[in-house]
């Protein structure tokens, strides 16, 4: 009788352990698509913005035509590359030196007396510069996501559910950092002058 | 050099580490405290009481649960389900784990009653804190009158564009909301509760008085509050000082009264412990009216110390993530600048949240130019220009 209820005990705990760890499992996984999800969404989103801002200064007629057409290619590339391949890491490279050609660029644009006035303008500045900056923050939690992701299903407990399921150890995305100009700290960005102390 | 804030490593997992054991080795600090206070009203009451054990700990787990009541009334925003559950923890432990080694503990009475109060301490904190934050910003909210931000406005609506980037960086789905409230000055600050939704709000002042990157370095300081998860653990602060006033209460008021009935009955017994009673009393007395006094100063400078380290962590971390440590330093000079302390004083604000620049009774934040020193340090950022102006007047 007593060895009967130990043998329960050990299967129900086993079941619980298996649960449990599962459990952990899927979460992670769920962790890793919620952040590509929020990648492609902002990468359309990009896509779907940008071709109003570069009217908008169009009109504006203030960067030569050579930058414009500059844009409009790297644009046009970016836009084939999102809607044909299907492999998200492609898309994020192409991404990634797309708004490294494009950043320099916006982050000129406020300077301008012309633009500033432009309400619109400054709505499809902040809101395309804030998109970028989601990518990039979507990128860096898709990373962590996978980071934990792989440590998890590679140590134990969770090798042996991982084994069990077939899980694989997903590809890290290549952090690439070279659109984030805007990240220098030589110019001096400290705020100049206080005056009121 | 990092050492002259205390802190002996520049890298940020080391520095992380070492702030995190160094906070947490200031909450042992409180706790030991509030089992030495535990351990001593067991001791008055266990030789009082004619030296029964059974008693001594009936009226134990009895003060257990008074402190647990008094508390509640003390912090609002308890969830009860979750006070009962930790009473039945304790109790679970006292009934079925203690007497296993009751025979051996109960040859040494005071290590018996010692570990008793530990346990008291640790599970009575333990299940305050997880419980104390049940539904948090909807009574923050409630008191300041923070809304929902109006995404028609073209400010307020980049500041939720920003607060969900950050939400995408931290990788905290729709559990956070962002709230703000119609303050001028520059502040922000965070709730977060137990079951893991937190809620960030923003004043007015900061939307529209500070620029994009120092926005979106104020929000990730305050998600990584989130992360570190730091309003629970300064809630356990708050509550080893309301359990600490509590149990002086007990001392200065109920236990003298206790002893002293004791001593006017029981004729049979013989007559000795009259005076010694009457010591006891008065050491229970006595006691009770020094911790009165005691309290604040001790829990004070601990709280003040533990959250500025907190603050510090939320710094790096912030500037870790945004990777724009510029931002984050014009932020700060500009809260420090233009806050004005005033209002904060004028208008009380509660315990258990985190803003992002307080000076209330409690000095709960770094002065500025520490808070820009370890950022500079950590990221390898030069000083700003302005640097040497605060540090000389101590902001």
């Amino acid at each position: 009788m007593s060895l009967l209820l130990i043998v329960l005990a050990i299967i129900f705990f086993i079941i619980v352990f298996f649960i449990a760890v599962y459990n952990s499992i899927i979460r992670r996984e769920q962790r890793v698509r919620q952040a590509q999800s929020e990648i492609e969404r902002e990468l359309n989103r990009v896509a779907e913005l940008l071709p109003n801002l570069v009217n908008s200064v169009k009109g504006a007629g203030l960067l030569e035509q050579k930058v414009l057409t500059q844009i409009s290619e790297s644009y046009s590339k970016y836009l084939s590359a999102i809607k044909s391949s299907k492999d998200l890491s492609d898309r994020i490279n192409t991404s990634s030196s797309f708004f490294g050609t494009i950043m320099p660029i916006i982050l000129q644009l406020p300077q301008y007396p012309q633009l500033q006035s432009m309400q619109q303008f400054q709505m499809l500045f902040n809101e395309i510069r804030v998109s970028i900056d989601k990518v990039s923050y979507a990128r860096q939690f898709l990373n962590d996501a996978i980071n934990d992701y792989n440590t998890y299903i590679l140590s134990f407990p969770g090798i042996i559910i991982a084994k069990l399921l077939g899980k694989k150890e997903l590809p890290y995305f290549r952090y690439e950092r070279s659109e984030e100009t805007r990240r220098s700290l030589e110019s001096g960005e400290f705020t100049k002058g206080l005056s009121q102390w | 050099m990092v050492e002259n804030l205390g802190f002996s490593s520049k890298d940020f997992f080391n520095l992380k580490s070492e702030i995190e054991r160094k906070s947490k080795i200031l909450l042992l600090f409180s706790i030991i405290w509030l089992t030495l206070i535990n351990f001593l009203i067991a001791n008055i009451t266990y030789i009082a009481l004619d030296e029964e054990l059974g008693v001594s700990l009936f009226l134990m787990i009895f003060i257990y649960i008074i402190m647990t009541i008094l508390v509640l009334t003390e912090l609002p925003g308890i969830r009860a389900a979750d006070l009962i559950v930790g009473i039945f923890l304790f109790l679970f432990v006292v009934i079925f784990i203690l007497p296993i080694f009751y025979n051996i503990l109960a040859s040494f009475p005071f290590l018996m009653l010692f570990i008793i109060s530990l346990l008291i301490s640790i599970t009575f904190v333990y299940s305050m804190s997880s419980s104390a934050e049940g539904d948090p910003g909807n009574f923050l909210a409630s008191i300041i009158h923070a809304r929902p931000s109006n995404l028609k406005d073209p400010k307020e609506y980049m500041a939720y564009q920003l607060f969900d980037a950050l939400r995408i960086g931290f990788g905290l789905s729709n559990k956070v909301e962002l709230k703000i409230v119609d303050w001028p000055i520059i502040n922000a600050m965070t709730v977060s509760g137990s079951d893991g939704r937190s809620m960030i709000i923003l004043t007015k002042g900061a939307i529209e008085k500070l620029d994009y990157h120092e926005l979106e370095n104020v929000l990730a300081h305050e998600f990584s509050h989130i992360i570190n998860k730091d309003s629970e653990f300064m809630t356990k602060f708050a509550i080893v000082s309301a359990a600490v006033l509590v149990l002086a209460w007990f001392m200065a008021y109920v236990l003298p009264r206790i002893i002293f009935k004791r001593s006017g009955r029981g004729s049979d017994r013989d007559r000795k412990g009259e005076g010694y009673l009457f010591i006891l009393a008065l050491i229970s007395l006595v006691v009770g009216l020094l911790l009165y006094i005691i309290t604040p100063i001790i829990m004070s400078k601990l709280i003040s110390r533990a959250s500025k380290l907190r603050e510090h962590l939320a710094d790096i971390a912030a500037v870790r993530k945004t990777n724009y440590p510029p931002g984050m330093i014009n932020a700060l000079m500009k809260v420090a600048y233009e806050s004005s302390e005033d209002f904060i004083r004028r208008n009380k604000i509660p315990e258990n949240i985190q803003a992002l620049f307080f000076d209330t009774e409690i000095e709960t934040h770094p002065r500025v130019w520490q808070r820009i020193y370890l950022i500079c340090e950590t990221t390898k950022t030069p000083l700003p220009p302005q640097f040497y102006e605060l540090k000389s007047k101590n902001i």
